[in-house]
């Protein structure tokens, strides 16, 4: 029997929940997009010590499980004496753990520029590094951001495991209503839905993106 | 710092990594029949049934695996739909994962130019031998590293079954950790032993990729 | 010739040092009243000792004990909620300053520090109304499927009876571990399980409950075991000082009043000498 008083009754709770949940996408997708472009370029900078560097991270996130890399972050703070940090941890992880599938991304962007841009800067007297700025980058970014929305939805998608660390998320809320309510389909279809949501949104916030970067160029 | 504790408890985690590579390997394998019945259904002549299909396919992508795993174990019984634990887990990595891979075979079907198809059946092969002798050993080296890279995140997926009480290496490892009370040392262990285990079958899947597309022709 | 880089060095490596080692005698207790929160680990998935409200808000045996405690100290209780199976390593890696509602047990002990005694546990079979078991014996339940809550100490408890059972030639019981009672109590009714092995109060509270379903509890398994909170070794003075607060609270009534009505009755607990050998 759906007890749809319940469900009505414990949507605030979720909305509010769902917030915390949009944090941690929002924060851990920007130092995911950031650490990705940083990498990307260490592996095309031709210097041996960073792309070595790049690939080790590469290796190291794609062959560990994210749960326990947050573990990994989450135990070692109060080693190197950050208190209280549970949600920076969690960011930090998935955002590493993100980082690693970005750099292969927007690698292959940053290489499918057309190096005739690249030579007319160069011989327009630009540095390389407004060449990257300038040139490279932005349309390194425009190419790859359909892979890249992808990439930030399955961020979304590895929210949960924050909960593990004592981030209360959207998920996890649902498991706490659950153990009180002694039910889970009235719980777990909105939180579903929200996850969907969420990702409707991101995906139409690309979308236009992706639509006013083409109106420009 | 207990640096003994992981390798003393090693039976314990041994046992939990052999029950996360079986599941792996069933889920993958129902995951590529799921894959290959999603692609047939994208065909289908009945409008429905790919619409359905369609639907499945969206709300996939938008929610998480765990809430996935949560629905089939705690939500399934009361529509009468009742699984054990390592069914409830495998059915779960499959739904999740079978659109990921459809997507992957689906590319990689496609990319076997209609002119090799073409000049198939100009020498007289029928359609299932096109299938059997061009297009699919072709695809096969062409969907391998999508598709491993799917299944190494199914590998490393299958540690949320332990919230349903799979006792598979997650679910032993926080058993150990729970002994041990060595949190920092067992968990480090876990993950290199993850990651050994995952940069290997990496390794070898870039070998049998090699060796399947040397004589692929190039364009 | 000593090169400015060595010197440069040298004075990094030793100012991380300086900083690192200056604070690492610091107690939590000092942090803690620096911040004027005490980070409380908590699984608010166990009633009568911890749950949530219909707002969400942590009630309980324990937390109210909590709250009354840190008023005392002049702080705020901050809680981390998690599943128990992440608390103690959390409390040993120092990301907590205590969690409440901890069996006792002489392998804790050698690694985390508990307060006195907040309570006494006794562990319980719980098994649907009409089920054939006989008694909550361990040689009884042979065999059979139990549903326990992952890593807690019915769950060891259970995993140390089986091997007993195994020199008697008996069958083991299969554990089956979940995250919070409610799911343990939804895998039996399920029947996916056929018996929950936890603390006898926590059952006795999911039968009122959960009147809905034909629960019955079995009897009693296991010894009676004190109940207390955990901090890191490291923290002797929070220890104290939360101990303190404890005996203020017994000493004004607050406990008694606590235990009566969240357990229906009051137990007196010793402050000494409870830690099991």
């Amino acid at each position: 029997m759906f007890n749809s008083q319940l469900m009505l009754d414990s949507l605030p709770l979720l909305a509010q929940a769902s917030t915390v949940t949009i944090k941690l996408t929002v924060f851990a997708g920007i130092l995911s997009v950031v650490l990705g472009t940083l990498s990307a370029m260490a592996q095309l900078s031709g210097q041996a010590p960073l792309k070595w560097l790049s690939r080790a991270y590469v290796s190291l996130m794609r062959g560990t499980p994210l749960f326990v890399q947050l573990l990994v972050v989450f135990l070692t703070l109060p080693m190197i004496k950050i208190d209280n940090a549970a949600f920076e941890a969690a960011v930090i992880a998935i955002g590493l753990n993100s980082g690693a599938y970005v750099t292969e991304i927007v690698r292959g962007a940053i290489m499918a520029v057309p190096r005739g841009h690249v030579e007319a800067a160069d011989a327009v007297g630009l540095s390389k590094f407004t060449i990257s700025r300038k040139i490279v980058l932005p349309q390194a970014l425009k190419t790859c951001l359909p892979a890249l929305t992808a990439e930030m939805t399955i961020v979304l998608k590895s929210t949960p495991l924050a909960s593990v660390i004592s981030v209360t998320e959207l998920t996890y809320t649902g498991v706490l209503i659950q153990s009180r309510a002694f039910t889970a389909i009235e719980i777990f279809l909105p939180i579903a839905m929200g996850y969907i949501l969420i990702a409707q949104i991101l995906l139409r916030l690309s979308r236009y993106f992706e639509a006013r970067l083409s109106l420009r160029s | 710092m207990d640096w003994l504790a992981p390798f003393q408890n090693m039976p314990a985690l041994l046992g939990g990594l052999v029950t996360t590579i079986w599941i792996t390997i069933a889920a993958t394998i129902c995951s590529l029949c799921g894959a290959m019945l999603i692609i047939l259904a994208d065909q289908a002549r009945l409008r429905w049934l790919r619409q359905l299909v369609r639907v499945y396919i969206e709300a996939i992508l938008g929610i998480p695996i765990l809430v996935l795993l949560y629905i089939v174990y705690f939500v399934l019984p009361d529509l009468g739909v009742k699984l054990g634990e390592i069914p409830s887990g495998v059915l779960t990595l499959t739904l999740y994962y079978s659109p990921y891979m459809a997507e992957v075979l689906r590319g990689a079907l496609g990319s076997i130019t209609t002119g090799q198809r073409d000049a198939g059946r100009m020498i007289g092969l029928s359609d299932f031998d096109i299938l059997r002798r061009i297009t699919v050993p072709q695809s096969i080296g062409i969907a391998l590293p999508g598709l491993t890279g799917l299944m190494i995140g199914l590998a490393k997926d299958t540690a949320i079954l332990s919230v349903i009480s799979v006792q598979e290496f997650t679910y032993e490892t926080k058993l150990v950790v729970s002994r041990t009370y060595a949190p920092f040392e067992v968990w480090t262990v876990v993950a290199a032993t993850y990651w050994v285990l995952l940069t290997c079958l990496e390794q070898l899947t870039r070998l049998g990729e090699y060796r399947l597309n040397r004589f692929r022709e190039m364009r | 010739m000593i090169k400015r880089r060595d010197l440069l060095k040298l004075a990094a490596a030793s100012a991380t040092f300086g900083v690192l080692s200056s604070s690492s005698f610091a107690d939590a207790l000092d942090q803690a009243k620096k911040r004027g929160t005490l980070l409380v680990a908590i699984d608010p998935t166990f009633p009568p000792f911890e749950f949530t409200d219909a707002d969400g808000k942590i009630t309980g045996y324990d937390a109210e004990l909590i709250e009354a405690v840190a008023a005392q100290m002049g702080l705020k209780p901050e809680y981390k909620v998690m599943a128990f199976s992440g608390i103690i390593p959390g409390l040993i890696a120092g990301a907590f300053d205590m969690t409440p509602t901890l069996n006792v047990t002489a392998e804790r002990a050698k690694k985390i520090d508990y307060t006195i005694p907040t309570a006494a546990s006794v562990n319980a079979v719980l098994a649907m109304k009409g089920s054939a078991i006989k008694s909550s014996k361990i040689e009884d339940l042979a065999g059979m499927k139990a549903a326990v809550k992952a890593t807690t100490q019915p769950e060891q408890m259970m995993t140390a009876m089986n091997t007993d059972l195994a020199k008697k030639s008996l069958k083991p019981v299969q554990l089956f571990g979940f995250e919070t009672i409610e799911q343990t109590i939804a895998a039996m009714a399920d029947k996916r399980v056929d018996i929950v092995v936890d603390d006898k109060s926590v059952l006795v509270e999911a039968t009122v409950k959960r009147s809905d379903l034909p629960l019955v509890l079995v009897g009693e398994i296991g010894g009676v075991t004190p109940i207390a909170w955990g901090v890191n070794k490291a923290n002797s003075k929070l220890t104290a000082a939360l101990s303190d607060g404890l005996k203020a609270t017994k000493a004004s009534g607050k406990m008694a009043e606590l235990q009566s009505k969240y357990f229906g009755y009051t137990t007196d607990l010793p402050e000494k000498d409870f830690i099991p050998k």
